[in-house]
């Protein structure tokens, strides 16, 4: 049962890209990014991601996807016509380079050997699978990961692998605002700073300029103020 | 908190608002910013009647309220630090509020018409606010510190409205030279402070003067003094502010100048805000004042008071004879301090405000009539304040010049007028202290009778060239009108107030009207026994027998008294005396003036012309302010003259020859710059060009395109990782 | 075959295949930008399987918000850059802004 959901969810993302990818009517290409962006949720939550789950939903489905159908409407004349977009002759090129990328990227998964061999601390080999061996990457102890999951995982429930055994259970969100105030501080932070800047740039880089008319005409209210 | 206390508050808090609410309203207000001033001033005027008589009738102990300032939690070697600040009540803070709140809210009035035509007539009055809101500060506060900040506002506020003329250089001067000399007296007195601080760690006045009284520290000397010394520096130290403030030789320089600025200022100045801080710190600080610093201040009171009467003998501006006799009004007030008469000198503070505001807002009405004249006439040249050029203006400026004789009564010191009892209960005290103290002490009665006749001399010779006499320039004369209402009234309500009959039943035994017998009673002095003044020993045989079975007595506290009473009884001898001179001295001088500036009208310029040299030194004030100017000023920049030229010649030669140096290094900089760095640097710009020639056809400016070989060239690098190195 | 992290991997690497083809083969700029959101949905689905099944644990939610909040500050700035890019060159196909060529 639990696969079967998985597959659909896995589908409706799938098939959603597709429709995003190929379409040529534009509004129906962003359509299809909906369903994309609502399986992806699907797969958040079958990871036990829920409140990335939500993120996701709120900020992709309920913002950036309004904002390209919005940027839609803004350049595209809709009674008209141009609306749908014509395959370009760059499209072979494309292809290629999409399909290349996927090859590339299921050989990095897939391609190479299914496990190796590590040195374990007491000086013995060990071979372990691929999929594994991910934990004992440099970057799984990277200084913001670091000890991060132990500690906040056993002071609220226990060891990690306890958590994993109940795992389901709880919701995430405690975690993430944890972590969010502690060991993600700066980047918290920082991303906060981002997103000021970009609101600000946006609205700078959308304004309409003033033509030289209005120009004129904010000069003369200026100066009756 | 008691509840005068929260009134007192907000008494404080009213000229404050004032101000905020006409300086961020300037443009807005301009010229109805006297509608703000006038109510608020005259609510203010109302509370502290209210606490006026609050106080002096129903409540005989010193309210007193004090809050947690500043907490220093606990330090090293002192423990637990704590700056307090807080509101004390006594009589004379309950009179001083009904005077500073008095005068400054019939200033306020006399303002609205007198500088109704100024530019700068809401600014004027935001300052006015903020005036009197220092003043009242300095007057309710419980602790040095308190009074020490308000003690600088002050400063502040009066430079600003010294300065209200700036265009002008004398105001601009005026304005520096006032808050100059003040700073050179606040050094003494934040000196004296922090004296008191570091041995008693608190400002607070009643806690100094318990700690005082309960004898004083063993550490309390300082540089190897005794305890004892240390205590005469501290008080002569804290004295020097009121030396700068109330404008005491050898400070005095600045009140004259001061005069620059706008009238009614000048009395706001005179009579309650700026000169009367300086003997109301005087009086605060008088529990604490040793024998040795009486004398210093009883000796800087007398000789300013003649000094200043002196001068005033022959100023011909009208705002300048009645500066210097402020001068030497104050230097009375602080000769009663300094000889002990402390009722007598605070009496003396309040009825000196009331005639004297008088004479200045008396002063200002003739000169706005003056000015108005000359507008009349478009006459720019004449001087308006000149009393040449006025006389006889007796007969034009009815109210203005009645107000005014009352007034010049009243400091001259005639009987039935409120400056007699003030001014006959100083010279007793001086009497009596000099003969007590001999030594040099005995000048005092000197100075006290000289000056009274002085003051009565130039105080008529004032009236009779202002109001009397034939005009000198008729056609000035022929414009000159009454002036407005708003002006006159308040001259009435302070002739009135000039009178006896407010500070006592009896016009010639003031010692026993209610003013100073109830409500300006001689605070008891804490210092040490020892360092009392030295008649303590010498004139116990003198004194009459219930006294001196009073000393017999003898238990620490009615001896700390002892000295007190001793001049008071004494006083008491010599009153009548004393008031008898003080009537001839007065009439003489009156007299005098009458006799050379109505009756015989030459002599005075015989008599200048035959002690010319005697009326050349009054005339410029005693050349101190070129004797400053010759050592203080000039020796300041000789030094400075020294600097320019170790600066110039020496310090720029260094500057200079590590320029030269610099630029040389450059030089050679430069050369390397220019053919080695810039070389290569051109090379590796030109091999770039002829590569980036060769590569242009690709670019197609066509974005997608780049990303697509981007990725490529991705893909190339991930395909050579996977598999290239295992085929080479 | 139970659902396991390669479910996941294949998942997001046919997003990322297809962002990479809308990216460069559309005519519409909106369009390539949600090739964009694809490839960045494409990592996000990753994070989450690492985060699942890779031993990351919440570290990969972590990335994924972090990747999310820099989307939509993406979206917001190339939507802007667009509507711009239309106001001048009066087209919203990408070919035709080649300015850049100059």
């Amino acid at each position: 049962m639990f696969d079967l959901i998985f597959y659909i969810f896995m589908l409706t993302t799938i098939g959603g890209a597709v429709i995003t990818a190929f379409h040529r009517n534009i509004v129906y290409a962003a359509f299809g990014l909906l369903f994309t962006f609502s399986g992806v949720v699907g797969l958040y939550v079958m990871a036990n991601a829920d409140f990335l789950a939500v993120t996701q939903l709120l900020v992709y489905v309920g913002g950036i996807l309004i904002l390209l159908i919005f940027g839609v409407m803004l350049t595209n004349r809709l009674a008209s016509v141009n609306i749908t977009v014509a395959g370009g002759g760059s499209r072979w090129f494309a292809a290629l380079l999409s399909l290349g990328v996927l090859i590339i990227l299921c050989f990095a998964f897939f391609g190479s050997e299914s496990s190796h061999t590590i040195k374990t601390p007491d000086g013995k080999t060990k071979t372990i699978s691929t999929w594994a061996s991910y934990q004992s990457e440099p970057w799984a102890h990277s200084p913001w990961n670091k000890d991060a999951n132990e500690r906040i995982l056993s002071q609220k429930y226990g060891t990690a692998a306890e958590v994993k055994a109940g795992e389901g259970s709880n919701g995430t969100a405690n975690e993430i605002g944890i972590l969010f105030l502690t060991d993600y501080l700066l980047p918290f932070e920082v991303v906060s700073v981002v997103l000021l800047v970009a609101l600000v740039g946006a609205t700078m880089i959308a304004r309409q300029d003033p033509t030289p008319e209005e120009d004129m005409a904010s000069d003369a209210l200026r100066a009756t103020n | 908190m008691h509840q005068l206390i929260a009134l007192s508050l907000v008494i404080l808090a009213l000229p404050m608002v004032s101000f905020l609410i006409i300086i961020f309203n300037q443009k807005r207000l301009n010229h109805s910013a006297h509608r703000i001033g006038i109510p608020i001033l005259g609510a203010a005027l109302a509370l502290a009647i209210y606490i006026c008589i609050a106080k002096l009738s129903g409540i005989p102990e010193t309210l007193n309220w004090t809050t947690n300032w500043i907490s220093f939690g606990n330090v090293t070697g002192i423990g637990l630090l704590n700056i307090t600040t807080g509101v004390m009540i006594d009589n004379l803070t309950a009179i001083m509020l009904v005077v500073v709140t008095l005068i400054s809210f019939l200033v306020h009035l006399f303002s609205s018409a007198y500088m109704h035509d100024d530019v700068r007539y809401a600014r004027y009055f935001a300052y006015l606010g903020i005036f009197t809101f220092s003043m009242l500060g300095i007057v309710l506060g419980n602790n040095l510190f308190a009074i020490y900040i308000f003690w600088e506002l002050v400063g502040f506020s009066s430079y600003a409205l010294i300065s209200h003329w700036y265009e002008k250089p004398g105001p601009q001067n005026a304005s520096k030279k006032a808050f100059i000399v003040n700073r050179v007296g606040d050094v003494g007195m934040w000196t004296g402070l922090m004296i008191m601080f570091s041995r008693f760690h608190t400002f607070d006045f009643a806690k100094i003067f318990s700690a005082i009284h309960n004898g004083l520290p063993a550490n309390f000397g300082l540089f190897g003094m005794t305890p004892e010394t240390t205590l005469t520096v501290a008080g002569v130290l804290i004295f020097c502010g009121a030396i700068g403030k109330s404008a005491q030789f050898p400070l005095h320089v600045w009140l004259p100048d001061a005069m620059e600025g706008p009238t009614p200022v000048s009395a706001l100045i005179h009579a309650a805000t700026m000169v009367a801080a300086g003997v109301y710190l005087t009086c605060r600080i008088f529990p604490i004042l040793t024998g040795d610093a009486m004398l210093v201040v009883a000796l800087v009171g007398g000789f300013t008071s003649f000094l200043a009467a002196s001068i005033a003998l022959t100023q011909n501006d009208i705002k300048k004879v009645l500066a210097y006799s402020t001068v030497s009004q104050l230097g009375y007030m602080i000769m009663a301090l300094g000889v002990g008469a402390f009722s007598a000198g605070f009496f003396h503070l309040t009825t000196h405000a009331m005639f004297k505001a008088c004479l200045f807002l008396g002063s200002g009405s003739v000169i706005h009539a003056m000015h108005h004249s000359l507008h009349h006439l478009h006459d720019h040249h004449t001087d308006a304040q000149d009393m040449r050029n006025m006389g006889g203006l007796f007969k034009k400026l009815p109210i203005t010049g009645t107000t005014f004789i009352v007034a010049t009564l009243a400091i001259s010191g005639i009987p039935l007028m409120s400056g007699f009892m003030s001014k006959d209960e100083i010279l007793a005290g001086a009497t009596a202290y000099s003969q007590l103290q001999g030594g040099i002490a005995s000048v005092l009665p000197y100075f006290g009778f000289g000056v009274a006749m002085m003051t009565a001399f130039y105080m008529w010779r004032q009236v009779f060239m202002t109001f009397f006499g034939k005009p000198r320039k008729p056609e000035i004369f022929e414009h000159i009108h009454e002036s407005p209402r708003v002006m006159t009234i308040p001259l009435i309500i302070l002739a009135t107030l000039s009178i006896w009959i407010w500070y006592g039943a009896n016009p010639i035994d003031p010692a026993n009207g209610w003013f100073m017998k109830k409500w300006a009673a001689t605070p008891a002095q804490v210092v040490p026994q020892n360092t009392a003044p030295k008649f303590v020993e010498h004139s116990a045989s003198e004194v009459k027998a219930p006294e001196a079975e009073h000393t017999a007595l003898s238990s620490e506290h009615t001896a700390l008294m002892e000295h007190q009473e001793i001049l008071e009884h004494k006083t008491h001898e010599v009153a009548a005396t004393g008031m008898l001179i003080s009537i001839i001295v007065a009439i003489t001088g009156i007299a005098l003036a009458w006799f050379m500036y109505l009756k015989n009208t030459t002599l005075a310029g015989k008599l200048a012309t035959t002690f010319k040299p005697l009326y050349n030194f009054s005339l410029n004030k005693w050349y101190i302010d070129e004797l400053y100017d010759f050592v203080f000023v000039g020796s300041f920049l000789l030094i400075s003259r020294g600097c320019a030229w170790f600066d110039s010649n020496i310090v720029d030669g260094i500057v200079n020859g590590a320029g030269k140096l610099t630029i040389l290094l450059a030089n050679v900089a430069g050369w390397i710059d220019k053919y080695i760095v810039d070389g290569l640097v051109n090379l590796v710009a030109g091999v770039t060009q002829v590569i980036g020639l060769a590569f242009r056809s690709v670019q197609t400016g066509k974005i997608q395109t780049y990303l697509g070989w981007t990725l490529f060239g991705i893909l190339v690098i991930f395909a050579v990782l996977a598999w290239g190195f295992k085929v080479i | 075959m139970s659902i396991g992290l390669s479910h996941y991997l294949i998942t997001g690497a046919l997003l990322f295949a297809l962002g990479i083809f809308a990216m460069l083969s559309r005519k519409n700029v909106i369009a390539v930008l949600m090739g964009v959101e694809l490839i960045l949905n494409a990592a996000n689905v990753n994070f989450i399987g690492f985060s699942r099944f890779g031993g990351i644990n919440i570290g990969g939610q972590m990335a994924a918000i972090f990747v999310i909040v820099i989307a939509a500050a993406e979206a917001a700035v190339a939507l802007a850059i667009v509507l711009n890019v239309y106001k001048n060159f009066k087209s919203v196909n990408p070919a035709e802004a080649d300015t850049l060529r100059d």
